[in-house]
């Protein structure tokens, strides 16, 4: 192993993160080339410089603060929509991520769908099976219209 | 009194809970458990004290908000710091539009308090090791620096902080590395004007 490569494992060596065959490597390098061992040394000095680094204290207790900015509205009515709504895009997204291999083509696809039914609308406008769906529409509509349903004696 | 050391002894989940009941103190409880280390990431990403607290006021209201939204299976920390960091992010972006003091003349005025535990000797030696270190981390891009915080300063492995930052495990470990010899070299620049 040459010095430009044992120095790019240097830190997955100090994570812990090199398998024991490629640390013994790094470890035989380290050995014999003063360069790679100084490099070593610097590293472990940042390293212990970054972990000995003490927490920041308080300036004040935020509890008082955070809870004088609380909304007044309970925040299950504020968000319930919105939150089902997010559950079903991130279920659906987890749904679809492992069934789709290739995100291009899958995207391709939604993109041929789109064009399709585009397409058959187009087509449908145009030979007057409109017509018929309108029909069907203003049915269904006048059913759910609450001013026709038979009213209670 | 006796509610109180109930509330502390609850678990993350269980206070959600009390809190989407419609027990508000539950949430006192939240925030006192979390405001420090969240006060900490913040500070370190943006370098000042005043600026930090502000963000955490605001991440723990947002995360109040969005709280029917919190999968009780998931821990509680990770998803307050993850609103914490887009927080200071945008904070951050305001920032550099607005042409304000950057974050490293930020870092350059401001005083750390050091931790009470430290001995006066120990502080001014802290202090003087913790200036150069800290300024170095306030030149990192803020992704990084965010990276190195959660990894150095609060102790995070990588596979929690890949968890709070909704980024993989490589990415995370490939952000440590480039953070650490940018660092390196930061550091080595500093000290060599000091």
């Amino acid at each position: 192993v040459n010095c430009g490569k044992a120095g790019r494992m240097l830190q997955r060596y100090l994570d812990g993160d090199l398998s024991a065959r490629t640390a013994r490597v790094v470890e035989e390098h380290l050995a014999e080339c003063p360069k790679c061992k100084a490099e070593l040394s610097a590293y472990e000095s940042l390293l212990r410089r970054l972990n000995s680094n003490p927490l920041v204290v308080l300036p004040f207790d935020l509890v008082p603060a955070v809870s004088a900015k609380l909304p007044e509205i309970h925040p299950h009515a504020e968000h319930h929509l919105t939150c089902r709504f997010a559950r079903f895009a991130a279920a659906l997204t987890r749904w679809i991520s492992p069934r789709v291999a290739d995100w291009s083509s899958f995207a391709a696809a939604s993109g041929c769908t789109m064009v399709t039914a585009m397409v058959t609308r187009t087509a449908c406008a145009l030979s007057g099976v409109t017509g018929v769906y309108q029909g069907l529409l203003d049915r269904l509509l006048s059913l759910l219209d609450f001013r026709s349903w038979p009213r209670g004696s | 009194l006796g509610e109180t050391r109930t509330q502390a002894e609850q678990s993350d989940a269980d206070l959600v809970r009390m809190c989407l009941a419609g027990d508000n103190s539950a949430y006192d409880e939240l925030v006192r458990r979390h405001q420090r280390l969240l006060y900490n990431f913040c500070y370190r990403m943006l370098g000042s004290g005043e600026d930090a607290s502000d963000v955490v006021q605001e991440a723990f209201v947002k995360a109040y908000r969005a709280l029917p939204c919190f999968r009780l299976d998931a821990p509680f920390g990770p998803w307050v710091h993850r609103i914490a960091h887009n927080l200071c992010i945008d904070r951050h972006r305001a920032r550099c539009r607005t042409g304000c003091l950057s974050i490293e003349e930020v870092s350059e005025t401001g005083s750390e308090p050091a931790d009470e535990s430290a001995s006066p000797p120990e502080i001014a030696e802290m202090d003087e090791l913790g200036d150069t270190l800290r300024q170095a981390i306030a030149q990192l891009p803020p992704k990084y620096r965010a990276v190195v915080i959660m990894r150095h300063f609060e102790g995070l492995d990588i596979k929690e902080i890949s968890a709070t930052l909704r980024i993989p495990e490589g990415t995370v470990k490939a952000s440590l590395h480039r953070a650490r010899r940018m660092l390196r070299e930061k550091l080595a620049h500093l000290e060599a004007t000091l």
